[in-house]
């Protein structure tokens, strides 16, 4: 039974790219079949986190138009071979797809597929109807700031809206220090709003940046912090029953340096 | 309530004019009889000034602005109100219940008017709306970003912190009401007012948060009033 997840979040700039990047590269580590499919029509950015920029010949606009077949589009990745990316079209906008148009590439790609990550692009219109309408299930994606949460509470109304029910939460860029001074949401206070199943709690690290700049998924690096908290993720796409992290204790290189500095 | 060939049925009440209007008929066909009823009729409506009372059927902005046309245009009447079974948006509430529910009156109010109410199962998310003639009760939470437009009273079983207006058509008598009132913007007939944070401070806000107890805001002597529901 192959899933087709979209990883969404309404608001711009939280890590809706880097979430669908490390889950799929995490799902692929695991030996399944993953197809990551970039909806961001003109703004393409899935393709330079993974660091396959360079390798595309067709986008996903030439697939829907027929110019090309789906396999010839399809992207392998560099690492994982059972990885696949399937890339936005750079020169289009949004509307050069319609919504039926996704539902049928979706089908299609369930066919060959264990699992298919669509990116999303952020807002509500035609970009996001589209991405959403192959989808059987949804990941938002939110930072602890009142705005992402006050846009993430309305994309899950929407998608509830369009049938795709029980989305999962995954609460990104959480700072735990931050959270223990009373400055930033908790996870509670986030859940506390948006009433969904959590997925998983994603801390703030350095090491996103620089992977992401590389090309890398952080999902593969063990010494990330991050990273390990798409581990948990990937795993609990996977049916697993993963534990929270304990964002407290056992606090990655650069976070030790910096506790260091700031109370030694 | 009518013969099968009339989808048209007015009726002069003490409080106004009612006009019950077949929900099945055809939109073209109702304005017609509408059209033909109302002029035949003009001693029926020699009032100067009356409320008009659209039952059985939700309509439309533009529906009820045709229909009080038709009115406005065969007599000499002057609407003072116009009330309809309320239009509503397309994810919001479900047909209200036929029986007219007393809305409860909390201790130290006036009693108010009666209304129809409308219940909405869901919570609110951000974005959502609901508009209602008559009162609300959302059994969920109201999260910040959400509306909910009343011309009675709203009740809230969860947190209401979106926006809400009570009394939208003026009645100065509806109140508000909720498990943890906190909402963006409160508005009461024509008083519009926010609840003040007492802290710009997340911790303080969080503290805040959880010894707010459930209330009812009101207004009295032009003021809104907020006061928990029991000592």
């Amino acid at each position: 039974m192959s899933e087709v997840y979209v990883i969404t979040s309404g608001k711009g700039g939280v890590g809706k790219t880097t979430t669908s990047a490390n889950i799929g590269a995490g799902i692929a580590i695991r030996g399944k079949k993953v197809a990551m499919v970039d909806a961001d029509i003109g703004l393409r950015n899935l393709d330079v986190v993974m660091g396959l920029e360079n390798r595309i010949v067709y986008d996903l606009i030439d697939v829907i138009e027929g110019n090309c077949r789906l396999k010839q589009a399809l992207i392998k990745d560099k690492r994982y071979s059972n990885l696949f990316l399937l890339p936005a079209a750079q020169t289009k906008d949004k509307n050069a797809v319609t919504p039926e148009q996704m539902q049928k590439l979706c089908e299609s790609l369930k066919e060959e597929f264990d699992y298919v990550i669509i990116d999303c692009p952020a807002g509500i219109e035609q970009g996001f109807k589209n991405a959403i309408a192959g989808a059987d299930k949804a990941i938002v994606v939110t930072t602890p700031e009142v705005s992402a949460v006050r846009d993430a509470d309305r994309i899950i109304g929407l998608l509830e809206a369009s049938g795709i029910k029980n989305p999962l939460l995954i609460l990104n860029r959480i700072r735990p220090d931050m959270v223990k001074r009373g400055d930033m949401l908790a996870l509670e206070d986030v859940t506390e709003i948006l009433a969904i199943d959590v997925l998983g709690v994603v801390p703030d690290d350095e090491s996103i940046v620089v992977s992401t700049n590389k090309g890398e998924p952080c999902v593969a690096d063990e010494n990330s912090r991050a990273g390990k908290a798409f581990r948990n993720i990937t795993g609990r796409v996977l049916g697993e029953t993963v534990p929270l992290m304990d964002l407290e204790s056992d606090q990655g290189f650069f976070a030790k340096l910096k506790r260091i500095f700031k109370f030694g | 309530m009518a013969k099968s060939n009339q989808c048209v049925v007015i009726k002069g009440r003490k409080e106004g004019i009612s006009i019950w209007l077949d929900e099945r008929a055809d939109f073209e066909k109702l304005k017609e009889q509408l059209q033909a009823k109302v002029s035949g009729a003009k001693q029926f409506f020699a009032d100067a000034d009356a409320n008009v009372a659209f039952k059985g059927r939700l309509l439309s902005e533009d529906e009820e602005k045709a229909l009080t046309d038709i009115i406005l245009s065969e007599t000499t009447l002057e609407l003072s109100f116009v009330e309809t079974e309320g239009y509503v948006p397309a994810s919001a509430v479900p047909a209200p219940p036929p029986a007219e529910s007393p809305a409860p009156a909390p201790t130290g109010t006036q009693q108010t008017t009666e209304h129809m109410t409308a219940f909405y199962q869901n919570g609110l998310r951000s974005g959502q709306s609901i508009r209602y003639s008559g009162s609300v009760v959302v059994m969920g939470d109201a999260n910040p970003g959400s509306e909910i437009i009343a011309n009675g009273n709203v009740i809230v079983l969860g947190s209401l912190k979106g926006m809400v207006h009570a009394g939208a058509s003026g009645d100065s008598k509806c109140y508000v009401s909720a498990l943890s009132l906190m909402p963006t913007q409160l508005r009461i007939a024509n008083i519009i007012t926010y609840i003040p944070p007492k802290e710009n401070n997340a911790k303080e806000n969080k503290t805040r948060k959880k010894t707010r107890r459930p209330s009812y805001a009101y207004i009295q002597d032009g003021q809104v009033y907020i006061a928990p529901l029991w000592d």
